[in-house]
């Protein structure tokens, strides 16, 4: 979609263009970063559908703020921010559903939660069982924010600091948040590994 | 006694052993914590344990992959940047957008767009141009031209209308049809074959001129004409759409 110049362009002048009305550069941009913006959607919420939404949602609030963007300041570190709280605040959203599906205020109990279909999609499906491991199933029992600094710094390889900086939260909490996710996926992995390995013992 | 800061920092605890084993393994630890934590380890097999536990997780964390939603992703963004801009568009300027409330009647936007042209170029579509203008036609169609290049004019069949948030910044000329001014003209005005209607807030800096019979004032019109082309460099547009 983009002209092949743009991918050697740095993200301040693809910004740069794209204020001035070159889509091309904002295609450059989504392009450099579609799979690490759909990654943390995707690993933040666990389901294929809902993080393209999130990743185009991230891209689109992107893209109607350029203009309060500081050139200088990290596009990543923007754009990762951007996406993180939409996850979060989608998270936050889909527990207050699940909440009122265990306690449904109508006798009918009608209040389901609609699970997209995805099962006549291979490819969705492949990438939706690899999911399926136990660290990974670990990390969707997490908390948004435990979550979010799991996958930063595992998935991203950002360093505390970036992490910081994207959540913008102090380095302090960006460790703790960190060192007590690991506690939980630890005791998660090896309970079910556990359970697991007792079955097949016995 | 050894003061307590001091103590702390040369005897490390389990507690501080267990953050130091996950800053080790995010390549994060200084390096006099992972000396304390290499010497704590050697005689402590708890946290030792825990440390071939945690780096086996780490190695499990790290073998997570990206996922790329394809190339089709961009497309679908770009479709709602395009979106998006066709919003602003019509925030920065609503009248920019054709009128569909106005019953059936559709009208057309005609866009006045020009060409820097070489004069040669420009001498051959004013020859034609004029001899279009002024040749007796039962045209149906309004045909606008206009100084200002970006100048907003509706046109429908023979009815032209300027809208009343648009400002033409300079001469408006129309031929074969019948124009209502609503907002500004800040040049002159000049029909040809047509008539010319002002609502009260309209405006017009210039004189209005309408030619009813080209032949009798034919030589009239070419002069005003040839004025218009000159000051103006022979920007023949009226590009006008119908359906």
């Amino acid at each position: 979609m983009a002209p092949s110049s743009y991918s050697d362009l740095p993200d301040d002048d693809l910004i740069r263009l794209s204020r001035n009305d070159d889509d091309d550069a904002f295609a450059g941009l989504v392009e450099r970063y579609r799979a690490k913006v759909f990654s943390l959607a995707f690993r933040m919420v666990g389901n294929y559908e809902e993080a393209e939404d999130i990743s185009q949602e991230a891209f689109i609030n992107a893209y109607r703020a350029l203009d309060t963007f500081r050139l200088g300041d990290k596009f990543s570190s923007w754009i990762y921010r951007i996406t993180t709280n939409l996850s979060i605040d989608h998270l936050r959203k889909r527990r207050h559903k699940e909440i009122s599906v265990d306690a449904p205020s109508n006798p009918e109990g009608d209040m389901f939660i609609q699970l997209p279909d995805t099962s006549n999609d291979p490819e969705r499906r492949a990438i939706e069982a690899e999911f399926k491991t136990v660290v990974e199933k670990a990390i969707q029992e997490l908390s948004p924010t435990y979550k979010a600094v799991v996958v930063l710094r595992h998935v991203h390889n950002l360093s505390y600091e970036e992490i910081a900086g994207v959540m913008k939260i102090p380095l302090g909490t960006v460790k703790t948040r960190l060192f007590r996710a690991r506690e939980i996926l630890k005791a998660k992995v090896q309970a079910w590994s556990g359970d697991g390995a007792a079955r097949k013992g016995a | 006694m050894v003061p307590l800061e001091k103590g702390r920092r040369m005897v490390m605890d389990c507690r501080r052993a267990r953050r130091a084993i996950q800053e080790y393994l995010d390549g994060e630890a200084p390096e006099e914590d992972r000396q304390e934590l290499s010497a704590h380890l050697e005689h402590c097999p708890g946290c030792k344990d825990h440390f071939q536990e945690m780096s086996a997780l780490t190695g499990r964390l790290a073998s997570l992959a990206m996922v790329d939603p394809g190339s089709g992703f961009v497309r679908d963004v770009m479709k709602r940047v395009a979106v998006e801009k066709r919003i602003a568009a019509e925030k920065r300027a609503p009248q920019e957008v054709p009128d569909e409330r106005t019953g059936g009647f559709k009208w057309m936007v005609a866009v006045l767009a020009w060409a820097k042209g070489a004069a040669v170029m420009a001498v051959v579509i004013f020859a034609f141009g004029m001899l279009s203008l002024f040749l007796p036609s039962g045209s149906t169609q309004a045909r606008v031209l206009s100084t200002d290049p970006k100048a907003y004019v509706l046109v429908a069949g023979r009815d032209v209308q300027v809208p009343p948030t648009s400002t033409v910044h300079g001469n408006l000329t129309v031929v074969d049809g019948n124009l209502v001014i609503w907002g500004k003209v800040e040049g002159d005005v000049r029909i040809i074959r047509g008539t010319v209607k002002c609502s009260s807030g309209a405006l017009v800096g210039g004189r209005v001129v309408v030619i009813e019979s080209p032949l009798a004032q034919a030589k009239d019109a070419v002069l005003g004409a040839c004025d218009w082309f000159l000051s103006t460099y022979g920007r023949l547009v009226g590009t006008v759409v119908d359906r």
